[in-house]
């Protein structure tokens, strides 16, 4: 840790931050947002959080500013201005600095970074983790059965996330397709892009499942691999030709991987009450050769492949939803020739 | 080796201070792109073969560090290709000696 490296990392943190609320132009400030996620994952990395510098920068700084450019080119570029706040709303400041002053004060709390025997469960999570779980990295042990619940619960905050967006964006069959005017899917114009982005999908989408398979030994897991994976469908529907990302990934596939996804979650939840166990208690499982901590090994693996796929189809769903990309009639016509010399 | 090594980061770290320079005082999005593509990538492939020169590098990490460099190699000017390409879609147009002549007069004047 170095610690005038954090200082200037933190300060140019929030410096974006700042930039970002105050430019009126929003495709500006999604770009801020990209730089604020790849600064914090710098930060994370400075702080040894490797798992979370990951999932910073697959979602802050990759998949995140994709999402938001389409949101963008669905509503407007330009925000409103705002008007002179009132005298009231000047007052919403003052609980806003006492919870920052609580949030500080709690910190004084917390274990020293590195430390390798903190008191109570984080104690308890690093002594055990390897003879319960046969995991060697901690922090999945913590997220996938430790914690199993919360993990379980964010899994399902992001399929709700999923479900509202094709609620707010449905079309009734009887509307006209309402696509945004500016579109970014079908084929980039460009064939250097089109054909670099061909050959890199493949690599980034077998990346996505090494993650997800590899959580148990490295950083990473269900909610960075299953990004990765978005990673690699969006940059196909942006660059390759609509019937190509069409076959490849059909319009049902991003609904029916978060349906499969969190029922693989809670199956995992519900399968050791079958053997009169808790939810999520995946040591009744054990039988025969199966030790309590394999089997414990293995349902971490089952849950990060339901997290993974979950997130990966609700990260393709939000993009199909914001794009329009299956309820586009035509390919848009061939670049003209003065384009195509670009 | 450790000194063939900090020769090649020090002179990767160079190209990325010339790039970030170029960024910052280049006129237009087409210049300042492509300082920053070429410095950048060049910067970056001389300060990955200078880690993978230290000494008590393994195998593994060269591995890796040489994969992140053949990312890097074709991800870059691709980027770069597709932003210059947006730009001049969008209607930027580069920066000439007459854009050049008439900010010095509006400079002097």
């Amino acid at each position: 840790m170095i610690w005038w490296l954090d200082l200037m990392l933190f300060a140019v943190l929030v410096a974006t931050a700042v930039l970002a609320l105050r430019t009126r132009d929003l495709l500006t400030a999604v770009g801020l947002m990209g730089v604020f996620g790849l600064v914090a994952a710098l930060l994370f990395t400075s702080m040894q959080a490797l798992d979370v510098t990951f999932v910073e920068a697959a979602l802050g700084a990759g998949v995140t500013g994709v999402l938001l450019i389409t949101a963008v080119l669905h509503t407007t570029r330009r925000t409103t201005p705002v008007g002179r706040r009132s005298r009231l709303s000047r007052w919403f400041i003052v609980p806003l600095i006492g919870l920052l002053a609580l949030v500080l004060y709690t910190t004084t709390g917390l274990p020293d970074r590195g430390d390798t025997a903190p008191p109570g469960a984080a104690g308890v999570y690093i002594e055990r983790s390897l003879a319960d779980t046969q995991t060697p990295n901690v922090v999945t042990a913590i997220l996938a059965d430790y914690r199993g619940h919360d993990t379980l619960g964010e899994t399902l905050v992001i399929v709700v996330a999923a479900a509202a967006t094709m609620l707010i964006l449905r079309r009734r069959p009887d509307e006209s397709a309402a696509v945004p005017a500016e579109t970014v899917v079908g084929p980039h114009g460009s064939e250097v892009v089109r054909v670099v982005s061909a050959h890199l999908v493949p690599f980034v989408a077998t990346y996505g499942l090494y993650v997800i398979a590899h959580g148990h030994y490295g950083p990473g897991g269900g909610f960075v691999g299953g990004a990765i994976l978005a990673v690699a469908a969006i940059l196909l529907c942006l660059t390759a030709r609509d019937d190509i990302s069409r076959r490849v990934l059909p319009r049902r596939l991003g609904p029916v991987a978060i349906a499969a996804g969190a029922l693989v979650y809670l199956a995992a939840g519900i399968a050791p009450m079958a053997a009169d166990g808790n939810f999520l208690d995946y040591g009744v499982l054990a039988s025969g050769d199966v030790l309590p901590a394999r089997a414990r090994y293995l349902m971490i693996l089952i849950v990060e492949i339901g997290v993974g796929l979950a997130v990966f189809g609700a990260m393709l769903t939000i993009f199909d939803q914001l794009t329009g990309r299956h309820r586009r009639t035509s390919t848009p016509t061939a670049p003209t020739e003065g384009e195509a010399a670009l | 080796m450790t000194g063939l090594s900090n020769v090649l980061v020090v002179a990767g770290v160079f190209f990325f201070v010339a790039a970030t320079v170029g960024l910052l005082r280049l006129p237009d999005v087409f210049s300042r792109s492509h300082a920053v593509a070429k410095a950048e990538t060049l910067g970056l492939a001389l300060v990955l073969i200078g880690l993978a020169a230290r000494p008590g590098v393994t195998g593994d990490v060269v591995v890796r560090l040489v994969m992140l460099g053949a990312i890097a190699l074709i991800g870059n000017p691709t980027a770069a290709h597709a932003i210059t390409r947006a730009a001049r879609r969008a209607g930027e147009q580069p920066w000439t000696l007459d854009d050049g002549h008439r900010d010095q007069q509006e400079g002097s004047s």
